[in-house]
Formats: C-alpha cells, sequence, structure tokens
C-alpha cells in the first residue's frame, strides 16, 4: 500500500489542507479586517492560505499523472542516525550523545579500525566541544541518568 | 570626500585588534566550512552564526561579515578539487574548474579562482561606498507604503530563483510565508497559529530552520553515495604553491572577464532576490556572449574565462548584496537573509536608518569587507595544500560530521532542544520536498522578506485609516507599482503571445 | 572489542558527568551559600537589553567576589519568552535559579497568558527608566498642546513605539486624555526602528525611553514634547512639560529591570541575593558602565519594595488585557 501511494499527491494535499487551515482561522479567529484598524492579525496568512490552497490543487491534479515518487532506502541510516540520538540524548544529554554516535557510526557502518576511530572522534569532537561548550558556553543539556548521580 | 572620510573613520573601527582577530578568526573558519562539500556559504553562516553571540555588535558583524565573505572564497575550492560545488553560487564554477584539474592544471584553476574573486569583490565594494551613503539618505522617505511596494517586488522576483515549475515555486514561499506567520502578531500583539503550544508564541527561528533545510537535507545524498560503494575519486595532483602561478597572458585573459563580470554581478547583487547563484550564472551566460570563440578552449571545458567570470560575480554580488542589505534591510539571498537575522538578533535594524543610527557600525562593516576580502586572498593561497586535505575528506567521516554539527548549531541558537526539533523537521521536509521536486530556497526567502511586508502592509492601512489610496498617491510608490506591473504582466503577456502564435 | 566499547561508553559518561554535574544546595552549618552553579536565565537573545543587564550583573559579581558560585547565563527567547519564565518558575535548584525580569518581559507575560507573579519570588529591582513622547522638529506639531488642538479639529495622530511597555504607557495616555479613537498606535521593532519613522515623518509622535532618543534630540532633529512622569527630565530633555502641567493627571508606567526567582526559592536564599545584587549595585562598575551608559539613576529596591512595585505594574497590563 505504501509503495502505492504517491507522495505527491498527499504532500499537496496536505498544503492545500494547511492553506484552509490558516484561511479559517485568519478569517474567523484572529480576526480580518475592522473598520477602525484596517486589517487585523489574520488578514495577511488568510491571503496566504487561500493562494496556496489554490496552486496546491492545481498541482495536486497535475501530480496524478506525474511519476512515483522513490525514496532511498539509504535514508534509513539517517533516520536512525537521528533516532538514536534523540534516545540517547534523553538519556545521557546531548553531546555525549553525539559523540557515541559518532564512534559506532564510523565503527560499525565504515568500520574503521579502533585506531582510526578513536583519533578522529577525538580530533573533531573535541573542536566541537571546545568551540561551543568551552569557548562559547553553550548549555548542552543533561540527561535524565546524569541527574539521578 | 566625505564618503571617503567616512570610510577611513570605518578603517580605523575595523582596524582595532580586536576586530582585525575577528575577522582573521572569521576567514579562516569561513574558508574551511566553505570549502567543506555541501555546506556552503548558507549554512555556513548559518552554523558559524552563533559563534558571534559573546562579541559586541561591531566585532561580531565584522567576523560574520568576513565569515560571509571568505565562504564565497572557499566555496570555489571544492567544486574545482572534487567537483562538488561547496555551495550554489560555485555551481558555474566546477563546470570550467574541475576541467582544468581534470587537465593536470588544479593549482592554476584555484589561483584564477582567487584573484577573480579578489577582483570581483573588490569592484563589489567600490560601489557600495560610494552608493551606500546615497542609498541611505534616500532611504529615509521609505515609509510603511514604499516599504510593502518594494517587498512585493522583491516577493516576484523570487520566482526568477524557480526554474521550470513557477507553481511550485509559489506553494513553495506559500509555506514560507504560513511558517512566519506562528506566533504572536507584533502589530496588535495578538497571539496567533500558536495551536495551544506556548513553544510556538514566539514563532521559528530561522537558523535552525536554514541548518535543517540545506545542512541536513544533503546528507541524504551523502548517505546515498556512500552506501552505493562508489567512492568518488580523487584526481591525484599535487599542489604546490609554484604551480599556481599564472603567466602573464594567463592573467590577461582572466583579468577582463573578472571586470565586466564584477560589474554585472555587484548590480544584480544590489537586487532584492537575485544574489550571489543567479550573478555567477548570468556573468557566466554573458561571458559566453562576449568571448564568442576568442578563448583557446571552449567554456565549460576548462576555459580560464569561464572560471574568472563566475568567481567574479558571485564575490561582486556578495558585496553588492550589503548594498540593500545595510541601506534598506532586505536581503539579496539567502545568506545575506542570514546576516540580517544576526543584525536584528544585535539590535540592529538594517534599513534607512543605518547609516544614520550606526555610521561606526555600517562603515566599519564595510571597511572590514576590503579587509576581509585581502585576508581572504591571502589565507586561501596560503591554504590551498591544507584545504586540499579538508576537503578529500571521506564522505563516510563527513555524513557523522555534518550531522553532529547540525545538532548543536541548532541547539545553540536558542540553547534548547525546540531549535533542535526545528531542524529536523526541516531536514527531513527538505528531503520530502526534494524528492516531489518542490523546491526549497523559495522558502527560506519568503520566510525571510514575508514578516516586513505583513508588518509594513499593515502598518500602512493603520496610517491612512484603511484607505488602499496610500499606494498610489507617493512617487516612490508608484515607481514600485510600475516595476511590479511589469514583472507580473510581462511574462504572462509573453506566454499569451506565444499561446496565440502557436494557435495560427 | 565489546570491551572497548564499553570502555568508551563509560570514559564519555564520566567525563560528562563531571562537566555537567551542578545544583544549588544548603549547607549544614546553617549559613546559607550556593552550591554548584548558579542558573540565570534570560528570556532573551544574546545583545539585547536583557542581556546587556544580566551579563554586567554577573561579570560584577563574579568580579568583586559577591558571589563565589559561577554563573551559567542561559539565553532562552524561545516561545516570546515564555519558555525560560516557565523552566524557572518550576525550577527544582530554587535557591540557585535566577531570572532576569523586567516590566516588557511582564507585559509580554500577561500577553502570552498562564504566568502570573504569583509563580515567582520577586527579589529586586536594579534600575528604573520613564517615557517621553517625541515629535520631529521639521514637523507638522512643535508642542503638545499644538497636537491637542489638532485633535479637537478633526485631526488622527499616528503615534509609533514598540510592542511592550511603550504600548501600556500609550493606552494609559489615551484613557486619560480621552483621545482613544484619534491616536491611532503603530508598532514597531524597537526603539530605534520607531525613531527612524518619525524622522521619516511616518508617524507623528514617537514614543520612547531617553536613551535612545538622546543623539537625535541632541543633533536637534527631534524634540521632546511630554515627559510621561511625574516630574520633568534632566537635560537635554527638560524641556518637555508633564501631563499636570498641561491640565491633566500624570501619567507613567516605569520600566525598570530587576531579578525575580523561582517561587519555592527559601526565605535565606531570598535574603542572600537581595543583599548580594544591593552590593553589585553599589559599586562604581555598576554605576560607570551600567547606569551612566543608559542614562539611568540607580533605584535599588529590595523583596518587599519591588514585590509591591511589579505587583501594581501586573495589575495594570492586567486591566488592558
Amino acid at each position: 500500500m505504501l509503495q502505492k501511494l504517491n507522495w505527491r499527491c498527499v504532500l499537496f494535499l496536505v498544503t492545500a489542507v494547511l492553506g484552509i487551515v490558516w484561511v479559517v482561522l485568519g478569517f474567523g479567529t484572529y480576526g480580518f479586517w475592522s473598520e477602525a484598524e484596517g486589517p487585523g492579525a489574520g488578514f495577511f496568512p488568510a491571503i496566504i492560505g487561500c493562494v496556496l490552497t489554490f496552486f496546491s490543487i492545481i498541482e495536486l491534479i497535475k501530480s496524478f499523472s506525474s511519476d512515483q515518487v522513490k525514496f532511498d532506502k539509504e535514508a534509513l541510516y539517517i533516520v536512525g542516525s537521528v533516532a538514536g540520538i534523540l534516545i540517547l540524548n534523553f538519556l545521557i544529554g546531548l553531546f555525549p550523545a553525539l559523540v557515541i554516535y559518532y564512534v559506532v557510526w564510523l565503527k560499525f557502518i565504515e568500520k574503521y579500525p579502533w585506531k582510526k576511530v578513536i583519533l578522529i572522534t577525538i580530533v573533531y569532537g573535541g573542536i566541537m566541544y571546545g568551540v561551543f561548550s568551552l569557548w562559547l558556553k553553550v548549555p548542552f543539556p543533561t540527561g535524565i541518568l546524569l541527574s539521578w548521580l | 570626500m566625505e564618503t571617503l572620510s567616512m570610510l577611513m573613520e570605518g578603517f580605523s573601527v575595523a582596524l582595532s585588534f580586536q576586530n582585525i582577530l575577528a575577522a582573521l578568526a572569521g576567514g579562516i573558519l569561513g574558508l574551511i566550512v566553505g570549502a567543506m562539500p555541501g555546506i556552503g556559504s548558507l549554512a555556513g553562516c548559518a552554523l558559524l552564526l552563533p559563534l558571534t553571540f559573546h562579541f559586541n555588535p561591531t566585532t561580531a558583524i565584522i567576523m560574520l561579515g568576513s565569515i560571509y565573505y571568505a565562504n564565497m572564497f572557499g566555496g570555489a575550492f571544492s567544486a574545482i578539487l572534487i567537483n562538488i560545488p561547496g555551495d550554489a553560487p560555485a555551481i558555474m564554477t566546477a563546470l570550467d574548474g574541475f576541467s582544468m584539474t581534470k587537465k593536470g592544471h588544479p593549482g592554476k584553476a584555484l589561483f584564477i579562482s582567487n584573484y577573480s574573486s579578489f577582483v570581483g569583490g573588490l569592484i563589489g565594494m567600490v560601489i557600495l561606498v560610494f552608493l551606500g551613503p546615497a542609498l541611505a539618505s534616500f532611504g529615509l522617505n521609505f515609509g510603511p507604503s514604499e516599504m510593502t511596494m518594494l517587498m512585493l517586488v522583491a516577493m516576484t522576483s523570487i520566482s526568477w530563483l524557480v526554474g521550470d515549475n513557477p507553481i511550485t515555486g509559489i506553494i513553495a514561499s506559500c509555506l514560507g510565508m504560513m511558517i512566519s506567520t506562528l506566533g504572536i502578531d507584533i502589530v496588535s500583539g495578538q497571539i496567533r497559529y500558536n495551536f495551544g503550544s506556548i513553544w510556538l508564541l514566539g514563532g521559528i527561528n530561522f537558523i535552525p530552520l536554514v541548518i535543517g533545510f540545506i545542512g541536513m537535507t544533503q546528507l541524504f545524498d551523502l548517505v546515498k553515495q556512500d552506501m552505493s560503494g562508489e567512492k568518488l575519486s580523487y584526481v591525484d595532483a599535487k599542489i604546490r604553491f609554484r604551480d599556481t602561478l599564472l603567466t602573464k597572458d594567463e592573467l590577461k585573459r582572466a583579468t577582463r572577464p573578472s571586470i565586466t563580470a564584477g560589474l554585472m554581478g555587484t548590480f544584480v547583487g544590489f537586487l532584492p532576490g537575485a544574489g550571489a547563484t543567479a550573478a555567477s550564472f548570468l556573468a557566466y551566460a554573458a561571458e559566453k556572449k562576449i568571448s564568442n570563440g576568442k578563448t583557446l578552449v571552449p567554456l565549460g571545458e576548462g576555459a580560464i574565462e569561464g572560471l574568472a567570470a563566475s568567481e567574479s560575480a558571485n564575490n561582486g554580488a556578495a558585496a553588492g548584496a550589503f548594498g540593500p542589505l545595510l541601506a534598506l534591510g532586505i536581503p539579496g539571498s539567502g545568506t545575506t537573509a542570514v546576516l540580517l537575522g544576526g543584525l536584528m538578533m544585535w539590535g540592529l535594524n538594517p534599513g534607512p536608518m543605518l547609516f544614520t543610527t550606526n555610521p561606526d557600525f555600517a562603515w566599519g562593516l564595510i571597511a572590514s569587507l576590503f579587509i576581509s576580502n585581502i585576508l581572504s586572498l591571502a589565507i586561501s593561497l596560503g591554504c590551498i595544500p591544507w584545504l586540499q586535505k579538508i576537503v578529500r575528506v571521506p564522505i563516510g567521516v563527513m555524513i557523522p560530521s555534518i550531522l553532529m554539527i547540525c545538532f548543536i548549531g541548532a541547539y545553540s541558537t536558542s540553547n534548547s532542544m525546540f531549535g533542535v526539533v526545528i531542524m529536523l523537521i526541516g531536514g527531513f521536509l527538505g528531503y520530502i520536498f526534494g524528492k516531489c521536486s518542490l523546491p526549497t530556497s523559495p522558502l527560506l526567502l519568503a520566510f525571510v522578506l514575508s514578516s516586513t511586508l505583513e508588518i509594513n502592509l499593515r502598518r500602512a492601512f493603520l496610517t491612512s485609516n484603511g484607505n488602499i489610496a496610500v499606494f498610489l498617491k507617493r512617487p516612490i510608490t508608484d515607481v514600485f507599482l510600475v516595476i511590479f506591473l511589469i514583472m507580473v504582466l510581462v511574462p504572462v503577456g509573453r506566454a499569451i503571445y506565444k499561446k496565440v502564435k502557436e494557435n495560427k | 572489542m565489546k570491551k572497548n566499547v564499553i570502555l568508551t561508553v563509560l570514559v564519555f559518561l564520566l567525563a560528562a558527568t563531571a562537566v555537567f554535574a551542578q545544583g544549588g544546595k544548603e549547607a549544614d552549618d546553617g549559613q546559607f551559600h550556593i552550591d554548584g552553579n548558579v542558573d540565570f536565565y534570560v528570556s532573551s537573545s544574546s545583545g539585547g537589553g536583557s542581556d546587556i543587564i544580566t551579563r554586567t550583573i554577573t561579570d560584577i559579581a563574579s568580579k568583586n567576589g559577591i558571589v563565589d558560585a559561577p554563573f551559567i547565563v542561559y539565553n532562552q527567547p524561545d516561545g516570546n519568552g515564555q519558555i525560560s519564565r516557565r523552566t524557572v518558575s518550576t525550577a527544582r535548584n530554587a535557591d540557585s535559579t535566577l531570572l532576569c525580569f523586567s516590566s516588557g518581559d511582564l507585559t509580554a507575560m500577561i500577553q502570552n497568558g498562564g504566568l502570573t507573579l504569583d509563580d515567582f519570588r520577586p527579589l529586586v529591582i536594579l534600575a528604573a527608566d520613564k517615557h517621553l513622547c517625541f515629535v520631529n522638529a521639521d514637523g507638522k506639531y512643535s508642542s503638545f498642546e499644538e497636537i491637542m488642538q489638532a485633535v479637537q479639529n478633526g485631526q488622527k495622530i499616528n503615534i509609533g513605539g514598540t510592542m511592550s511597555d511603550e504600548r501600556v504607557v500609550f493606552n494609559m495616555l489615551c484613557e486619560e486624555l480621552g483621545t482613544k479613537d484619534s491616536f491611532t498606535y503603530i508598532t514597531y521593532g524597537s526603539a530605534s526602528e520607531s525613531i527612524a519613522a518619525l524622522l521619516g515623518n511616518h508617524v507623528d509622535i514617537a514614543i520612547s525611553k531617553p536613551a535612545a532618543a538622546n543623539q537625535y534630540v541632541v543633533a536637534g532633529d527631534i524634540v521632546p514634547v511630554l515627559a510621561l512622569s511625574t516630574t520633568r527630565f534632566s537635560t537635554p530633555f527638560d524641556t518637555a512639560p508633564t501631563l499636570s502641567e498641561l491640565g491633566y493627571n500624570d501619567v507613567e508606567y516605569p520600566m525598570w529591570r530587576g531579578v525575580i526567582g523561582a517561587k519555592n526559592m527559601s526565605d535565606e536564599a531570598v535574603a542572600f541575593w537581595a543583599d548580594a545584587f544591593k552590593k553589585v549595585s553599589e559599586t562604581e562598575d555598576w554605576q560607570k558602565n551600567y547606569l551612566e551608559r543608559n542614562l539611568l539613576v540607580s533605584q535599588y529596591m529590595g523583596p518587599e519594595e519591588a514585590s509591591a512595585v511589579m505587583y501594581e505594574a501586573q495589575a495594570a497590563a492586567q486591566a488592558q488585557n
């Protein structure tokens, strides 16, 4: 089923619906035009929503006959990486999570020898840590495991 | 004369020890980031912007300017050496530059690119110096109605960025504008489109959005290349400084195209919404017409003229884009849009008043552009062997490195995971958009421009008590109205004419 | 092989623990002191007014040994500042978590909804500022009387100012003068933007604090016509009369900057911070590098006084919302 789905259709369907949401909220809730003050908070977004919906529908109709969009299965590596970093971030904090991801990627996906992995990680991770954390004093989040310690 | 004395004063600001150090640091970092395949000047500026947070505004902006400038220099390195344009304007550079590398002249190609970048940049800056103040005093006349019309024109010119299908460009622009309406409406103070979330109250920050859409999106292509097993083949040429020197004839052949392309690039750079990519493309196309048949090899097959035109126009535009940015507050490209975000973060309002309210800052920045032009030339000539090593980092190492800096950069913009979330959404959307051939640059440009458009549109109505005549009875708005109508009606008219002709 | 992985992970965990460990505690000897870092939140980005005052305070406090614990400044502008306010109001290490707070922040907090001063412990107010109305020196009007005259003749007046405190003072002004229908408020992103609009004659009046307008008044480009205060300002703003001089009641909405803490902050901690900030405000550094540079007068208020001022401002802001 997922293979049959034309993602271009889905995308333009979503943008058309978003446009309608913007029009409804802009026109109804936020105020389109008032006699005393001219355009309200919903004026501009409502117009943009109209334009978006109009062109999305045109493109939606065109997209029925367009080629299927194929996603690469390699993209899953990125999805997996992001998910892993986010989970680790929750547990042990952002910076350690990124370093662990870096090591795992180099070792288990690129299959570099340990010596090379550790060297690259220390150099690159060191630069990142030095610049952002030590120099710029960015307060990176700590994970829940660390707050128990 | 007054201009020159202002510029000298600017030099005295820019030439303070701290500012030179900042320009130097920005230059080196900008070159490195610019030379990294795919990061480019837009994402490079966005990534390095947090670096400037801890300086005083003038120093920070000088550093940002030199990052921006050095990025343009660095963008050519990877394009020339491994045929991966570091950023969009370097696409034209890669055509002739990589051809020269393949023929065994990587050193000469790098030298020409540096030389032309320097010439183009210099031309752009001289024009900026003499038109900057004129634009500034003219800028005071720009009230809400003028700004509204100007923004309408700029928005329309985004469509020039879009290739074959203008409808997808409009859809992308609308999405960008809608994202900009999230959060508090500053004209009325009303909360809108936050869907009950307190995170959305303040709207979406531009920088993580760019890091996601540009920086993270390219990972999907890189990972595909990485997993396909075909490692990129590098040209295994040693680059020694001696080999990079040009003969007199080669220098002469590079100079004339550099000057014409530099002039052209600067003026395209001044146009809002056109930017360096369009400049390098147009100058390259023009050079093809000008030097028709007079080059040693045809353009696209390793011609010095083509390489010089592309690089010079690119840097001329980079300098020219500062004109509308400083004098009118309008970003001429995605990268200057990031710079605009940086300026506003410092409480500086590029616009009609910048040269009047913050003259030391404005002239210091312009003076520092001259300095960073010279610094970039010196650094890049000296760093050629080094930078070659950086761009030769295997893709397998590039992927986690880029992802890591995306996370860190996005987090650092507001010190919260919200930035990371925006970055990730931007990254995945950018991938899906790319697959569905929906262009992302109009989205980013529209996002930047539209809040100015909306605010000024509503201010214009407020000051005139809802009377639409405010857009008609002022001379500047009339001029813009004519330009706007021409931009909209001419393509439509041409399309109709074509249709009629076909039907005959 | 596996050993190496576990070892690497452990090393990073340990390193991370050492770096990230923080927190404030009360020591056992009865004397209050800060253990670990002080988290100082700022609800706007680097470079803004709140950021500058926070960095000045933390610099002075550290340099002069007033507070031994290291400060970590968090700039969290997300959600229009509401995120950092929520974080502070529910902070776990309440005794060592602070928030830079101004009347502009208070207006935004009330507008956003969900939080009030009851969620915090007001600590101190360190500086205060008031507003003035300015006109263009070459503009249509040269005094506030002329403007009121024009209003009586049915003219509409456009007034520019920022979104937060200046909007509040504008509303109070309209209420006092009864000119709600004749005055239109045009919001600008910053004081310099609204002054730029005044210089270009795109608005008739700009409301601004003295510091932002100073150079234009000195240059003779704009003229102060009304002081929104109970007394006149010092030179070069002394030519502007107060409302009571013109026969109305005075209107003012002082723009103050201060520090507040988490709701659960202990009384000992409140006393400690009030004392520490008092010492900061008495340093020469503070006088020279903050107050003088921003044309402010010293205005130290302790927890009780500050609390009274903040609650009064909250009532004014709530009344308009």
